[in-house]
């Protein structure tokens, strides 16, 4: 019995490093998702045109673009897989691939150059599906009626003093149906001050600080490991003194 | 309360590690100074239009050609970062409606079958608005449907829409006339001709009309070209029957004007055998100037011309490469006709419009009706619009097809 016990946890210690060890790695390979599989929910990082590097906030008329993580590609190229990149724009909580892309959304609005012009479709890298050439000059002011947009700012803002969205880049297939994308958080906030009545922030929602869930899981999954095995050890502590006594 | 400080140390070191490591996995996909081309808004369609949207892209007849004339380039407006236009020909130079081949009109796009007139262009730029496959009906060099969604912007018409809608917008921007080109052996026995004696020619099932002796043979260009669906409505016959006719004398889809294929098709006929041909004034003007590319010197060498009709006097005055084309038949209700850019309708208004586009082709102050624009247009045989005519710019006129 007590070498069939001590099998068992054995076993048990077995089965959960190899768990910890596969959450691990499954964290491990989120961060940047091989060709040919689907990104459903990467990050989207709006960013400075001139330096790269993310921008949190800015106002009507800050120019900005777009970074996905590096290699970001589309589950198949446009030039023979007819996937298209497109950009968007919907309230926060929307299920963007519920919406279809043909020529545009289907529902809400998306990334607008300086001069209101609307990101989308645009070719990938051939073959590889990578995501390029993602335009230095958005500008989210061009969206609303006061710079020319069709969005009015009372919309943008929930009718009130700010409005909670999403916005990012998708990957759509040939039939217009979302295979890939990536989503950024944007709260847009009533500016007296500003030319569009309006200015934003860019980043996640939660007031603090997040480690990436792909990087997370692993530490999760090492803590989830050692208390599986010193709850396993305080359980076998009363029967080893019972043989004891016996 | 020492532990908790080090978790929380540890924590915000653990934050700050992540953080720096998701920044160094982003790259930079910032597009720089490429050639003008990746940013042009790319069109294609009809060949009566092609030489003059040559120029407006930057040099026609585009080069290699030893009469190749480079013009500033019709852009955008400065507040719509100077967008600039391809304008890709229904035909590759040189080539033939019979293989017009497959083009790739942006980077990363796929290659599809070259549109070859205005009413496939017009169909090819539907499918890419509706997500739907293009694929040329004959003559195709992809053989199967393609996606040709994000590579089409505009196409260039003679024609207007042929189904009603508002998935597209016809937009004016100047004037030509259907013309007919004749070649009768040098005699000019047919160098004059009546709308009736047209209208018998192309409603008659063996497609030949008895005219002052001669015999005479209807031939037609390419199906769905608007030459020939000008023609069609100016002389009243149907498609089906002066398809008919063409075909009683084999000498249907030509390339649309191309006067050395009309005169290679017919030049064997017997002598007092004739043959007639749809043609657009403003692409036999400027092909006669070498403005455009010359595809019918042959023929005019041969005596190909082309007929007064009715009391419309000769379609053109002066030698070339001088001629000037006869405003009554640009002015004719029946014989004159607009010509358009076509666009998709969502892409000059509401939250999806292209301000480039726009700024191009839309609205009386679009570029395309610039003092500078119609000049061009007028090198080429084109008349400005008058006021009975249409308004440049104009977007009232819609269809889906």
């Amino acid at each position: 019995m007590r070498s069939n016990r001590g099998q068992s946890g054995k076993r048990v210690r077995a089965r959960t490093m190899l768990a910890a060890a596969l959450l691990g790695g499954t964290a491990l390979t989120m961060g940047v998702a091989p060709a040919g599989a689907s990104t459903l929910g990467g990050t989207a990082t709006i960013a400075n045109p001139s330096n790269n590097t993310a921008l949190p906030s800015g106002g009507s008329t800050t120019t900005f673009t777009v970074n996905l993580p590096a290699g970001a590609a589309c589950d198949g190229d446009t030039a023979t897989g007819g996937y298209h990149v497109y950009s968007f724009l919907v309230q926060a909580g929307t299920d963007i691939t519920s919406a279809t892309f043909n020529n545009f959304p289907s529902q809400g609005y998306g990334f607008v150059d300086n001069t209101g012009t609307y990101y989308g479709p645009a070719n990938t890298a051939i073959n590889t599906g990578q995501i390029i050439s993602i335009p230095t000059n958005f500008q989210w002011g061009p969206l609303v009626v006061s710079d020319g947009g069709a969005l009015a700012l009372s919309d943008l803002l929930y009718s009130g003093t700010s409005g909670d969205w999403d916005a990012g880049l998708v990957c759509a297939n040939s039939s217009g149906h979302v295979a890939d994308y990536w989503t950024t958080p944007v709260l847009f906030t009533a500016s007296n001050s500003d030319p569009n009545g309006f200015t934003w922030t860019s980043g996640p929602r939660s007031s603090t600080p997040e480690a990436p869930v792909a990087l997370m899981l692993p530490v999760i999954g090492a803590a989830a490991a050692v208390f599986v095995l010193m709850r396993k050890r305080r359980q076998r502590h009363p029967e080893v003194a019972a043989v004891d006594a016996a | 309360m020492v532990r908790t400080m080090r978790w929380r140390f540890g924590g915000a070191a653990l934050v700050t590690l992540l953080a720096g490591g998701v920044a160094a996995g982003f790259a930079g996909t910032a597009a720089h100074a490429d050639p003008v081309s990746s940013t042009a808004l790319a069109g294609v369609g009809g060949d009566g239009l092609q030489d003059v949207f040559d120029a407006y892209a930057g040099a026609a007849p585009t080069p290699p050609s030893a009469n190749t004339v480079f013009y500033t380039p019709l852009h955008s407006s400065s507040a719509t970062n100077n967008v600039t236009i391809q304008s890709f020909d229904a035909y590759p130079a040189g080539g033939s409606v019979a293989a017009p081949g497959c083009i790739t009109t942006k980077s990363g796009g796929p290659a599809f079958d070259r549109p070859s007139s205005s009413g496939n262009g017009t169909t090819a730029l539907a499918a890419a608005v509706n997500g739907t496959n293009w694929v040329q009906s004959t003559a195709s060099c992809t053989g199967t449907g393609v996606n040709v969604t994000g590579q089409l912007d505009w196409v260039r018409s003679a024609s207007q829409p042929k189904t009603s809608g508002s998935t597209l917008t016809w937009i004016p921007f100047a004037r030509d006339a259907t013309v007919f080109a004749y070649f009768d052996h040098g005699t000019n026995t047919i160098q004059h001709l009546t709308t009736a004696q047209l209208t018998a020619l192309y409603s008659s099932s063996s497609g030949t009309l008895t005219i002052a002796g001669d015999t005479v043979e209807a031939c037609l260009p390419l199906a769905g070209s608007a030459v020939r669906k000008n023609a069609e409505a100016a002389i009243g016959v149907t498609d089906s029957q002066a398809n008919t006719a063409a075909n009683a004398v084999s000498c249907n889809n030509l390339d649309q004007n191309g006067g050395n294929t009309f005169y290679n098709t017919v030049s064997s006929l017997p002598s007092g055998t004739d043959a007639v041909f749809p043609f657009t004034a403003a692409s036999w003007i400027a092909q006669a100037n070498h403005t455009a590319e010359d595809r019918s010197n042959t023929a005019r060498a041969n005596g190909v011309d082309l007929a007064s009709i009715d009391s419309l006097g000769k379609p053109y005055t002066g030698t070339s490469p001088n001629l000037d084309g006869n405003d009554n038949y640009y002015t004719s209700s029946t014989y004159g006709n607009n010509v358009y850019v076509v666009v998709p309708t969502n892409k000059i208004s509401g939250f999806t419009k292209n301000a480039a586009l726009v700024s191009l082709f839309s609205g009386s102050t679009s570029q395309i009706c610039s003092a500078a624009a119609n000049a061009t247009a007028n090198t080429f045989g084109f008349n400005d619009l008058t006021a009975g005519e249409g308004t440049c710019g104009s977007t009232t006129l819609t269809g889906n097809s």
